[in-house]
């Protein structure tokens, strides 16, 4: 009876509730620490249509990061129906202190609603709180559903895939997890791994508690810069069902299985927490082809046709495969042929989001090869760094051949099959090869003629011929001071060749020469004037071998010489040459006989 | 008189015989790409005390692969003055002189002193000392046959000599000429950077600052300092161990 008469009662509140409209507003909790998520629901009873979006005034130091997210709720009771639409904000508290969420105003048929004022207590970013269960581990969730980020690695170099996973626990009824703001990771490029469309469930226990466990997410993250990275929260929306024990009503009588069948689903948000992954720079001794793939790599090149006409176009693909961060792989550096004409590769890749991001990225490069003749793609050179053995790779492709034909022209009808003439341009420089055979060597730091060797040579020839000369002239005077015969013979032809120019003028004069130069030539080496007589003479010149003819000739110039000196004015010009060539003869004569007489003694 | 020349030619071939193999050993270590040791080698081949254009074309090399663009630049300024006119150094010290910082713009020239720079640098002082030795020897030979043709005789003998006298006059002098060239006082700079003062003392006025690889004449020296002048006539002193002489 009692109980009925209370059933009355209440009922007879609820619907006064339910005949005069208001607005309410609560949050899911009054305690939060800095950066983690807090629910604010306003409901307005009374009606679920007519009512315009609720203004939400001041929010103090929080902010909105979501919502609002609508629902409209129907109940009939007694027979009366009531209705009422509720509002979910998503806000985020900022900065440490109390925070006052003003009254939110909404308008239902001309009228204004204001809601209550709520106070939060938002503590600081570490500081234990009582509203959160589990320690620190799991922040900002209620003690029925957390997220936990679980990175791979805490250190990676830069370039290394670290893959974080997001798992969600529960241990209540819970709605497929919405995510609503994926992490945000300042200094890493990201990848999403794919997971299965179902959730996959495990049973985990967590401080004594069981819960359910489901990854939601898992992200590929190679870090583009070096040092301390962080990993921005991961927020995830879902809705639990509503505990018994959370009532905002103590005197609420639907809180009764009976009444739960209308499923009171709450909304909830749980955030990750923040992580920080070290990001090592990679080592040093790069080789020079080094551009920054960081993985483990094969590299293969390959051209659609090995014969192809100039200017017709040709496909040449290099394909990098393996594990790593395919999208960033950089463009190897070829060098081509000066007479290819060639595009920009297009890139494509193909990317398998397995648990390490692995797959192939192409370069398809377009060559037209201008100018016909063998040619000839290098060898491709690509470096990698490879995390796992800590050690740079080179990779790389051989060199392939292309044979270029004539090809057939460039189309205008009749017109002779050309080639386009370029510049011969040069793609480097360098210093000319070194000089494989020495020539001499000379003293380090000495020009030649500081050098005694040089002084030797200089000197040796000069020094040669002036001894020569003073040999010789030594000879010459010391022939001149003592007399030989064929010095003798020397001198007497010289003064007869003086006496044929006096012939003319002066007769006379010729005469006396012409003797002397016969004395000079008869006189024996170191006799005197008086010896000459004939007997002497004879004696003397047979002992040394002359044949009486030649010393007739010179004895009868001799006496004529002494005849015509007696009778001077008879002595004409012609005698007087004919007397100098009679005795030129005759000296050579004797010479000639003389000197190898002379040789011989 | 044969005996004599073949003991300078031993004496000679003696004192120069190491170096060659030390140069066959050093392109070797460069062909193996080992520049550091090559470098080595080629050194060693110059503090045996033996010289030439080769090793100092090398060491050039050498030392522009080793990226010491100071001291390659040095040693291709040492070959030059054993040989001016071989293309491939002109082109290598020009690729030399590219990683060097310093640019100095030298004076206006006539083109005709270039071209009397290029047909006297035909001949090396080397060349040029074989050539005047020649001819030396030549005259000498002349004026010796004089001692046994009598006076009055010949006159196209003493033409031939005076001929010969004369050329070898041209040539002393144009080896004199080389020579005053190959004597020099010039240096480079070897370290990267470098200042220059007014006085022999770091603390005086400071007027410009040089860079690895430039090439200036040196003037006087005091203990430490060394009086530079560059190519557009600036003076100054510069610390002696910054610099080494061609």
């Amino acid at each position: 009876m009692i109980r009925g008469l209370l059933l009355a009662l209440f009922a007879g509140v609820l619907l006064s509730y339910a005949a005069d409209p208001r607005l309410v507003a609560s949050v899911d909790r009054t305690t939060v620490r800095v950066g983690e998520p807090l629910t604010l629901t306003l409901s307005f009873d009374g009606s679920s249509s007519g009512v315009s979006n609720p203004a939400l005034s001041d929010l103090g130091g929080l902010q909105r990061t979501g919502g609002p997210f609508t629902s409209t709720n129907m109940s009939i009771v007694n027979g009366r129906a009531s209705s009422s639409i509720t509002y979910t904000y998503r806000l985020k508290a900022l900065k440490e202190g109390k925070v006052l969420i003003g009254p939110a105003k909404v308008n239902y048929l001309g009228k204004e609603f204001e809601s209550q004022p709520i106070t939060i207590n938002v503590l600081a970013a570490g500081a234990a709180s009582p509203a959160t269960p589990g320690g620190g581990d799991a922040p900002g969730t209620s003690d029925n559903v957390f997220i936990r980020a679980i990175p791979d690695k805490n250190e990676v170099y830069v370039g290394e895939q670290v893959t974080v996973s997001y798992k969600i626990f529960f241990n209540v009824q819970m709605t497929n997890p919405e995510i609503t703001q994926l992490p945000r990771a300042a200094g890493f490029w990201m990848e999403e791994i794919s997971l299965p469309q179902q959730l996959y469930l495990t049973d985990e226990v967590i401080n004594g508690k069981a819960y359910k466990s489901a990854v939601i997410r898992k992200l590929a993250l190679f870090p583009t810069s070096t040092g301390d990275l962080e990993v921005e929260p991961m927020d995830v929306a879902t809705k639990i069902q509503r505990q018994a024990n959370r009532s905002r009503d103590p005197f609420d009588i639907f809180n009764d299985p009976f009444f739960r069948l209308g499923s009171q689903m709450e909304p909830v948000e749980v955030s990750s927490p923040k992580i920080k992954i070290r990001a090592k720079p990679l080592p040093d001794g790069a080789p020079p082809e080094f551009a920054g793939a960081v993985g483990n790599f094969k590299l293969s090149a390959t051209l659609d046709r090995n014969q192809v006409g100039a200017n017709d176009a040709v496909t040449f693909v290099v394909r990098i495969q393996g594990r790593g961060n395919i999208k960033t792989l950089p463009e190897p550096v070829i060098q081509f042929p000066q007479d290819f004409d060639r595009f920009d590769p297009k890139q494509s890749e193909d990317i398998s989001r397995g648990a390490v991001i692995n797959g192939t990225k192409s370069f398809e490069y377009v060559l037209i090869p201008r100018a016909p003749g063998e040619q000839r793609i290098p060898e491709i050179r690509y470096a990698y760094f490879d995390p796992e053995t800590d050690k740079y790779q080179v990779i790389g492709a051989p060199p392939l051949t292309l044979l270029v034909g004539r090809g057939t022209g460039e189309g205008v009808a009749g017109s002779a099959p050309s080639v386009a003439r370029r510049d011969v341009t040069s793609v480097g420089s360098d210093i000319a090869y070194l000089k494989k055979r020495p020539g001499s060597f000379y003293p380090r730091g000495k020009a030649p003629h500081q050098t005694v060797i040089f002084w030797t040579l200089a000197s040796f020839p000069w020094l040669l011929a002036g001894s020569l000369l003073f040999v010789t002239a030594r000879r010459r005077r010391a022939e001149a001071a003592t007399p030989t015969l064929m010095g003798n013979i020397r001198r007497a032809l010289k003064q007869l060749e003086s006496a044929d120019k006096h012939s003319q003028k002066n007769p006379a004069d010729a005469l006396r020469l012409v003797q002397s130069a016969v004395t000079m030539v008869l006189l024996p080496p170191g006799a005197a004037v008086t010896d000459m007589v004939d007997e002497r003479l004879r004696r003397f010149w047979t002992e040394k071998r002359i044949e009486p003819i030649a010393l007739d000739s010179l004895i009868r110039i001799q006496n004529e010489c002494n005849l015509a000196r007696f009778a001077v004015g008879n002595f004409d010009a012609g005698s007087a040459r004919r007397l100098v060539q009679d005795a030129r003869a005759a000296i050579s004569q004797f010479g000639k006989v003389a000197e190898p007489a002379e040789q011989t003694a | 008189m044969k005996i004599i020349l073949s003991c300078i030619l031993l004496l000679v071939l003696t004192v120069y015989a190491d170096p060659v193999a030390t140069f066959d050993e050093a392109v070797r270590l460069y062909d193996a790409k080992d520049f550091a040791g090559a470098a080595g080698a080629f050194e060693a081949v110059l503090s045996e005390g033996a010289a030439n254009y080769e090793t100092y074309f090398n060491l050039g090399n050498t030392y522009f692969r080793l990226n010491q663009f100071g001291k390659a630049i040095l040693n291709y300024e040492r070959a030059s003055r054993y040989r001016q006119n071989d293309p491939e150094l002109r082109q290598n010290l020009a690729e030399a002189r590219r990683h060097i910082v310093d640019r100095i713009e030298p004076p206006i020239r006539l083109v005709i002193w270039d071209w009397v720079d290029q047909f006297r640098q035909k001949l090396g002082l080397f060349q040029l000392s074989v050539l005047a030795l020649i001819l030396g020897a030549f005259s000498a030979i002349l004026v010796a046959v004089r001692a046994f043709v009598a006076q009055g005789r010949g006159d196209w003998l003493r033409r031939a000599r005076t001929g010969s006298i004369a050329l070898f006059a041209l040539s002393a002098v144009w080896y004199i000429w080389a020579a005053a060239d190959f004597g020099r006082a010039e240096a480079v700079v070897l370290v990267e950077k470098v200042d220059v003062y007014s006085a022999p003392d770091s603390g005086s006025k400071q007027l410009f600052t040089l860079h690895e690889g430039t090439k200036v004449a040196k003037r006087q020296a005091v203990s430490g300092w060394t009086n530079i002048r560059l190519v557009d006539g600036r003076e100054g002193w510069i610390s002696a161990s910054s610099i080494d002489g061609i």
